[in-house]
C-alpha cells in the first residue's frame, strides 16, 4: 500500500466534538440557572407566583439548552462534510474548514507519535480516536499541543497508523519493523494485578482527595447558596462542641479522620489504577516502543526512541521507603495534553530499574553520579519551610479565632503543630534537591516528600541557568533549571559551581 | 560595535527606555490604584499608605532600578555560547550553547525605536532568550555574528 486516498473521518466526529464543546456549556447554563432558582423566592410573596416563576425558567432553561445543542451540532456536522485525511509517500493531509478551508501538511520525518484511544463508546460502535504528534513548537519557543485528533473506524485507524510508523522509521533511514498483529517484535514487559495494587496504593493520593472534595463542597455552596450552610452550622452550634472539647480530642479526631480519608482514598486509587492501567504492556521495537493499556479506555501509543528525550522516575513518600518507583518518558509532542502521560513502568523496584531500563531502553541507564549536598542549603531549606507553614497557619488560625471566637490556646496549638510540619519538610527537601552529570546524562532530583529524578539526554539539553536571590548567591547557592526541548526541570539549594563544568559537557555533545 | 568573548553591558539609553515604560504603568495602573481613595471618601489611613506607595514607586521603579539594572544586565557572546546574566534582587545565569541555537530575532518595540534600542530574541527548541536594550546597530550584529556561529556549527556537525 502505498498511498491512502482521501478520506472522511467517521460520522461519530461530529458526536465527539459535540459532547466535547456542549458539556461544560451545558454544566455551566444549568449551574447558573440554579443559583439564580435558589434566590428567588422572597418570603413576602405567594407561593402560586414563586411556582410559575420556576416553571417559566425551567421552560427557558430547556429552550437555552437545546438551542446550544442544535447550533453546536449543526457546527460539529459542517466541519465533520469538510474535513479529509489522505497520505502518500511524502507524507500526510489533513484538510478542513467550512468558512476557512486549511490544507495541513506534515511530512513524515516530522512525526513524532501516533497514539490510537478507544474509550468505552467507541468499542461499542468499532471507531478509535488516532492522534498524531508533530512537537512542533511555536513562536514562543514552546511545544503546542497534538497537532491531530481524528476519529476513524477502528480497522481504519490501525491501518493509518501502521502505514504513518513504517514510512516514519523508512524516512529516518532506521532498519526496523513494526510489531505485526500478533505481536511478535521482542518479550513484552507486562504489569499484573499486583504492580497496579500497589501502585494504587503507594501514590500520594491524599491531596487530591481533599482537593476534590472542596472542589464538590465549593460547587454545592454556589447552586445551594452559602446561606444554608451557615444557618445549618448555627442550628448545630458547632462553635459549642470546639469550645468544648478537649485538645487530646480534637488531635484524636482529626487522626482517626485522616485515617478514615486515606482509607477510601486507597481503596478509589487502587480502583481508578486498575481501570485505567489494565493490561500494561510495554514492547521495544529496534526503534521505538510500543505501550498498551487501559480497560475501559484503550490506549496504544508508540514512542520512537529517538524522540524521547528524558526519563522520569518518580516515587511517593510510601515508595521510598518500599524501594519502588515508577517510570515515565518525556517525548516531544506526546503528553502535552490533560491525562496524557507516557507512563513506560508503573512500578518497578529502584534496584532493578537499571536491569529494566537496559532491556528496553539502554540509552537510559542510570547512573549514580550526585554531586556532594551543600550543607549550607540545610538551613535555608527549613527557613522558607517553617514560614510558609507558618503563613499557613496565620491563614487558617486569624479567621478560626475570629469566627468561634475560641479560645487563643487551640490557635497556639495548632500554630506549634505547623513549625515541626515545617522543619521536617524543609529537611525534606533538602534531602531530596540533588543534581547528577556526567558525560552522557545529566540526573535532577527534585521534590520533598514525593521525588523525581529527571534523567535527560545531554545532547537533549537546551540551556543551564541558574537563579537566587542575591543573599542565597552570598553564600554559595543558587538553584538550578534545565531545559531540554519542550520541558524544563529544576531543582534548589546546589553550588554555583556546577553551571560552568555543566555548560561545557552540553555545548562538547551534539545533537 | 559589539566585543565578543568578553561581558557586555546593554546601552545606557536601555535605562530611559525602562523608566518610560514604568512612568506608563504608574499612570495607567498605580497613580488609579492610589488615587481612588479620594472618590469614596476614605479614611485618612488610605492615604497614609497609598502616598508612600507612590512614592516609593517613583524613587524605587524610575530611579534606583534602572540604574542597578543597568549595572546588573549583562551578555557575553562567544564561539560555543551565549551567556546572559540579569536580575537585581533575584539573579538570573543563563548559559546557551551555540549549537542549540535554532534562530534569531532582533525586536524593536514602540518604546525602544524611541530610543533607537533593540531586543534580540534567541530560539532554543526549548525556550526562547532576551538580550534587551541593545543599539539597533548592535542588535543586527549580535544576530548576524550567531547566525553565523550556528552556521558554523552545523557545518561542522555535517563534516
Amino acid at each position: 500500500m502505498n498511498s491512502i486516498d482521501r478520506t472522511r473521518t467517521h460520522i461519530s466526529t461530529v458526536v465527539h466534538k459535540t459532547i466535547n464543546a456542549v458539556w461544560t456549556t451545558i454544566v455551566f447554563i444549568v449551574a447558573m440557572f440554579l443559583s439564580v432558582f435558589s434566590n428567588e423566592y422572597e418570603d413576602d410573596i405567594p407561593m402560586e407566583f414563586n411556582i410559575q416563576f420556576s416553571l417559566i425558567l425551567v421552560l427557558i432553561l430547556i429552550a437555552v439548552i437545546l438551542l446550544a445543542v442544535g447550533t453546536i451540532l449543526l457546527i460539529a456536522f459542517l466541519q465533520w462534510r469538510n474535513t479529509y485525511f489522505s497520505a502518500d509517500e511524502s507524507g500526510i493531509t489533513v484538510e478542513k474548514g467550512v468558512m476557512y478551508k486549511r490544507k495541513l501538511v506534515m511530512p513524515f520525518e516530522k512525526i513524532n507519535t501516533v497514539d490510537i484511544g478507544i474509550n468505552i463508546f467507541q468499542r461499542i460502535i468499532g471507531t478509535c480516536t488516532l492522534k498524531i504528534n508533530s512537537g512542533a513548537a511555536s513562536e514562543t519557543g514552546e511545544v503546542d499541543n497534538a497537532d491531530m485528533k481524528l476519529y476513524f473506524k477502528l480497522e481504519d485507524g490501525q491501518r493509518i497508523r501502521d502505514f504513518i510508523l513504517a514510512r516514519n522509521i523508512e524516512n529516518n533511514h532506521d532498519e526496523a519493523k513494526v510489531c505485526d498483529e500478533d505481536n511478535n517484535c521482542g518479550e513484552a514487559f507486562k504489569a499484573g494485578f499486583g504492580d497496579f495494587f500497589l501502585y494504587g496504593l503507594t501514590q500520594s493520593k491524599l491531596v487530591n482527595l481533599l482537593v476534590s472534595v472542596i472542589g464538590i463542597f465549593s460547587f454545592i455552596i454556589g447552586i445551594t447558596g452559602a446561606d444554608y450552610f451557615i444557618s445549618a452550622a448555627e442550628n448545630l452550634h458547632i462553635e459549642r462542641y470546639v469550645m468544648y472539647l478537649s485538645i487530646f480530642k480534637i488531635i484524636c479526631f482529626l487522626i482517626i479522620g485522616w485515617f478514615v480519608l486515606y482509607i477510601i482514598s486507597t481503596v478509589f486509587s487502587v480502583a481508578v489504577s486498575f481501570i485505567h492501567y489494565f493490561n500494561f504492556t510495554v514492547r521495544r521495537t529496534k526503534d521505538s516502543i510500543a505501550i498498551e493499556y487501559g480497560l475501559i479506555n484503550l490506549k496504544k501509543y508508540t514512542l520512537p526512541v529517538r524522540n524521547i528525550h528524558a526519563v522520569i522516575t518518580s516515587q511517593s513518600f510510601l515508595q521510598q521507603l518500599l524501594g519502588l518507583c515508577s517510570v515515565t518518558a518525556v517525548s516531544v509532542g506526546y503528553g502535552n495534553e490533560k491525562n496524557e502521560t507516557a507512563l513506560l513502568f508503573p512500578l518497578v523496584k529502584m534496584k532493578k530499574l537499571n536491569e529494566i531500563l537496559g532491556e528496553y531502553l539502554p540509552e537510559y541507564t542510570i547512573e549514580d553520579n550526585y554531586v556532594p549536598r551543600v550543607k549550607k542549603a540545610l538551613p535555608w531549606k527549613i527557613a522558607t519551610s517553617v514560614i510558609r507553614w507558618v503563613i499557613l497557619g496565620l491563614a487558617v488560625c486569624i479567621p478560626v479565632t475570629m469566627i468561634f471566637g475560641s479560645s487563643y490556646l487551640y490557635s497556639f496549638w495548632m500554630f506549634a503543630l505547623l513549625v515541626p510540619i515545617g522543619v521536617f519538610k524543609g529537611i525534606m527537601r533538602y534531602k531530596n534537591s540533588r543534581i547528577g552529570y556526567s558525560e552522557k546524562t545529566i540526573n535532577v532530583m527534585r521534590g520533598c516528600l514525593s521525588r523525581s529524578i529527571t534523567h535527560i539526554k545531554m545532547e537533549s539539553i537546551q540551556s543551564v541557568t541558574t537563579h537566587g536571590s542575591v543573599i542565597y548567591r552570598k553564600y554559595g547557592l543558587a538553584d538550578y533549571t534545565v531545559d531540554y526541548f519542550s520541558a524544563e526541570v529544576d531543582t534548589s539549594g546546589l553550588s554555583e559551581e556546577h553551571l560552568e563544568k555543566i555548560a561545557e559537557i552540553v555545548e562538547k555533545s551534539e545533537i | 560595535m559589539v566585543k565578543f568573548m568578553e561581558f557586555q553591558r546593554v546601552s545606557k539609553k536601555a535605562k530611559w527606555m525602562w523608566r518610560v515604560t514604568r512612568i506608563i504603568f504608574m499612570l495607567i495602573v498605580i497613580l488609579p490604584l492610589c488615587l481612588v481613595p479620594l472618590f469614596f471618601d476614605a479614611m485618612p489611613i488610605f492615604y497614609f499608605v497609598s502616598i508612600p506607595v507612590l512614592l516609593l514607586y517613583i524613587i524605587c521603579a524610575l530611579i534606583i532600578y534602572p540604574y542597578l539594572e543597568y549595572i546588573q544586565w549583562a551578555y557575553l557572546i562567544t564561539n560555543d555560547r551565549i551567556e546572559i546574566k540579569k536580575g537585581i534582587f533575584f539573579r538570573t545565569h543563563n548559559i546557551i550553547p551555540i549549537g542549540r541555537i535554532q534562530h534569531v530575532n532582533v525586536y524593536q518595540g514602540p518604546i525602544a525605536r524611541m530610543f533607537g534600542l533593540s531586543r534580540v530574541e534567541i530560539h532554543t527548541a526549548g525556550c526562547v532568550f532576551h538580550i534587551e536594550g541593545v543599539d539597533n546597530e548592535t542588535a543586527n550584529e549580535i544576530g548576524e555574528k550567531l547566525r553565523n556561529l550556528v552556521g558554523i556549527k552545523l557545518d561542522s556537525k555535517k563534516a
